[in-house]
């Protein structure tokens, strides 16, 4: 059963369209890595997809449940990462851990809880209240807490942020090493670097639309005018200057 | 002054005028801007109306009872001063805005043209703030421009006595500054038992105020306080002048001491900006009451338990209440400063009963609008809560227990409190108040949180000038208390008749009126579920 469904996502601001007809899979083991330009409808879909914002139409499936329909079963299996983390400022960082322990019913969480703490260098500052933590510490507990419940979807805005080189290095890892054990990623980035490198698969929105989706290598061909070699800079600008021969181009 | 500064002045100017004039855009907000704007009229007509209608006589005999203001300006003045030495709020006077930090300060000016910048936007405030305070003080002043200056000179003083306060803190650094505040503190703890002591004693009330003020202490004390209310309240020209040329002089010595003190200007401003920058984040984002916290936390509540999903809720919301003790213990302190001389002068039992009821109602108004441990105080969490596997009515329940907790405890206490000084006669109705706490402030709450969600703002966004806010909240208030007062009229309206049949069994009333209560605020949960369902962070978060 694929972790992530979307299928003729519609959603309004208003009168203004954030996203149109956008469907698309997400499987096992795949990194989807959400390209666009600012506006393009990027954050709107994971948000939508989180069950944060209602779909105006269209139907968003995690891990066979509706996320509409059937949310609580829904949420249980995924993690949102959004790309400025608000945390609870009076929670330690222990304490957010043992809140989302509690939220998605994790029994014994603290030997899970521990080594993560220890893989994003926590551990010291585990009783420290969030309030006195810097971007790149929120951002690690927020990682941190995602993992705790070992979801099967995981969807990480701009991961990035504020993380150190170390903490880079740490958070491409776990990406890596939880897509291989079966979770499917979703990481929203303006970092082309980032997705070149981590992903699998790539899904380009421009002004809510879907420019391309398929595999990463791929998309080269899908777009006429492209070198094989082309780097993903060039595939970017290339998608979303240039408007695309057909609606979709390519799946 | 650059010219530069002074454009920006003018430009701030506009921008406040634009916010003001803001809520023509739509009708939603139309609405609100009118309903504000019927607020401040409300405010300001009857001194108005006062000021015209009465006789000259009448006005005379009012300038007479205006003695009270005259003696106890000084006091509240004095204890404003206390106030902003103990606590962070003299960082208003020197903080800068975060744009005004970013923008200015690697900006080419010098520490002087920012610190006069600052004293002259400080300077326009009072002005139009003191326009305000004279329009209420219309019917007691014997003329309007004489107390227009004496409401200005001492808001000065009191802005220019912070600026100079934040500035000394830093001169002095860090260790001495705390010393001086500790000894700051015992001070007015000594005073105001003094004070206190002499209200609820043999003097009573007011009067033990007066008593203070003729005492050798109190005389010294409110020496450099003492020519503004003077000159606020001078009954005749030659009477204003000789206070207002003092109270003059005592904000020219105190902005020689801040020109003085001006070295570290920029090290302090920068410092109280960034504290007031966090402290407005944390208003902004509906915490009012939580303080900052530093270092690691030693202790945390037991590990939630699951209860359909509310569990962990409940625990969250208890937790930050738990770490905002110390701001809830102070206002508790404060309401409890403020009623119990009162109360504790009233020697009928039964009066001691009646008397409580306005008391009780004003510090839930004050105490419900400060407990924001539910969804009002998560505005920025709100991603974050409808991520959670949990059910909407699971949250709703958990969001809104802390706060209805919290709440009734301090009923309770309270209630019980007086019910061991009131004696047999009002025990009995104190006792049954108490009991009716939980019910009532279940349905406070759920009210609350319902017209939150329905109609939600963030609670900094209301600054002077900004009547759309204003509007907005009066509205909310409006709407809250109407929802309460219906709640309440059904409850007891059924109530008390069985009350009656039961010949007078205080019993019956509580456990029918609490059981309704309970019922009506049970009814409210599947709708605040639903209006937090159905809120789309992505269109209805304010700004």
């Amino acid at each position: 059963m694929p972790p992530i469904v979307v299928q003729e996502l519609h959603k309004m601001y208003e009168r203004v369209p954030a996203v149109q007809s956008l469907s698309f899979v997400v499987m096992p083991g795949q990194i989807l890595g959400l390209l666009g330009p600012n506006g393009a409808g990027k954050t709107t879909t994971m948000r939508a997809i989180c069950g944060i914002i209602p779909p105006t139409h269209g139907r968003i499936m995690v891990a066979g449940h509706d996320v509409v329909s059937d949310p609580v079963k829904a949420k249980q299996q995924l993690a949102y990462v959004p790309d400025d983390p608000h945390l609870f400022d009076t929670l330690t960082i222990w304490e957010h851990l043992q809140f989302t322990a509690s939220a998605y019913r994790v029994p014994r969480f603290e030997p899970l809880a521990e080594v993560l703490l220890s893989q994003f260098e926590l551990t010291e500052k585990k009783n420290t209240v969030a309030q006195e933590l810097s971007r790149g510490m929120r951002q690690k507990v927020a990682i941190c807490c995602a993992y705790l419940h070992n979801p099967r979807a995981v969807l990480l805005d701009e991961p990035l942020t504020g993380l150190d080189p170390r903490g880079i290095r740490t958070m491409k890892q776990s990406v890596r090493e939880r897509a291989a054990a079966g979770a499917a990623f979703v990481v929203s980035s303006h970092l082309l670097a980032l997705v070149e490198d981590l992903c699998t698969h790539l899904l380009i929105l421009h002004r809510g639309q879907r420019l391309f989706f398929g595999p990463i290598a791929e998309a080269r061909t899908a777009f006429v005018g492209l070198d094989q070699d082309a780097s993903l800079e060039e595939l970017f600008f290339r998608a979303t200057e240039i408007p695309p021969p057909a609606a979709g181009a390519a799946l | 002054m650059p010219v530069s500064l002074l454009n920006l002045i003018v430009l701030q100017f506009r921008g406040f005028v634009r916010r003001t004039l803001r809520g023509a855009t739509s009708p939603r907000r139309a609405v609100f801007l009118l309903i504000g704007l019927t607020v401040i009229l409300l405010w300001l007509m009857p001194p108005l109306l006062t000021r015209f209608a009465i006789s000259h006589e009448a006005r005379f005999d009012r300038r007479v009872s205006l003695r009270g203001f005259r003696e106890t300006a000084p006091v509240a003045l004095l204890g404003i001063c206390l106030v902003t030495t103990l606590s962070s709020a003299g960082d208003k006077a020197v903080a800068f805005t975060a744009g005004e930090v970013d923008m200015l300060f690697p900006g080419p000016y010098s520490r002087r043209q920012l610190l006069a910048f600052k004293l002259l936007k400080s300077g326009l405030a009072a002005l139009f703030t003191g326009l305000l305070f004279s329009v209420l003080l219309l019917p007691y002043i014997s003329s309007w421009l004489n107390g227009y200056i004496g409401i200005v000179l001492t808001l000065l003083f009191i802005q220019w006595f912070c600026t100079a306060g934040v500035l000394l803190g830093q001169a002095l650094g860090q260790r001495l500054s705390a010393l001086l505040r500790g000894a700051v503190a015992i001070g007015a703890v000594a005073l105001a038992a003094v004070i206190v002591r002499q209200m609820v004693g043999s003097y009573g009330g007011i009067e033990g105020i007066y008593h203070f003020r003729n005492s050798q202490l109190g005389y010294t004390l409110l020496q450099p306080f003492e020519p503004f209310g003077d000159t606020i309240a001078a009954s005749s020209r030659i009477g204003w002048a000789m206070p207002a040329a003092k109270a003059a002089l005592t904000d020219a010595v105190l902005l020689g001491v801040v020109v003085l003190l001006d070295t570290s200007y920029l090290e302090a401003a920068l410092s109280a900006s960034q504290r007031r920058y966090a402290q407005l984040q944390r208003i902004r984002s509906g915490s009012l009451l939580s303080s900052s916290l530093k270092g690691e936390m030693k202790w945390g509540l037991p590990r939630p338990r699951w209860l359909g999903g509310a569990g962990p809720v409940i625990w969250r919301q208890a937790t930050t209440a738990a770490r905002s003790a110390k701001g809830l213990l102070l206002v508790m302190l404060l309401i409890a400063i403020a009623t119990g001389p009162l109360l504790a002068s009233i020697a009928d039992s039964i009066q001691v009963s009646t008397s409580i009821v306005p008391a009780l109602v004003w510090a839930t108004v004050l105490l419900s609008g400060l407990m924001k441990f539910d969804f009002r105080g998560d505005l920025d969490h709100f991603d974050s809560l409808k991520a959670l596997p949990i059910p909407p009515a699971a949250i709703a329940v958990g969001q809104l227990a802390a706060p209805t907790l919290i709440l009734t405890l301090f009923h309770v206490i309270m209630l019980v409190g007086v019910s061991l000084v009131a004696g047999p006669e009002g025990r009995g109705v104190l006792l049954t108040t108490a009991a009716l706490a939980l019910p009532f402030n279940a349905l406070l709450m759920a009210s609350d949180n319902l017209i939150f969600l329905l109609f939600p703002a963030r609670p900094a966004a209301a600054s002077p000038g900004d009547f759309q806010m204003l509007g907005r909240q009066a509205a909310q208030l409006i709407m809250k208390g109407l929802a309460v007062m219906v709640g309440c009229l059904v409850a007891f309206g059924i109530a008390i008749p069985v009350y009656i049949l039961a010949g007078g069994s205080l019993i019956v009333l509580a456990l029918l009126a609490g059981t309704i209560l309970v019922g009506e605020a049970a009814a409210l949960v599947p709708l605040v579920a639903r209006a937090f369902e159905r809120f789309d962070p992505s269109t209805d978060m304010p700004a």
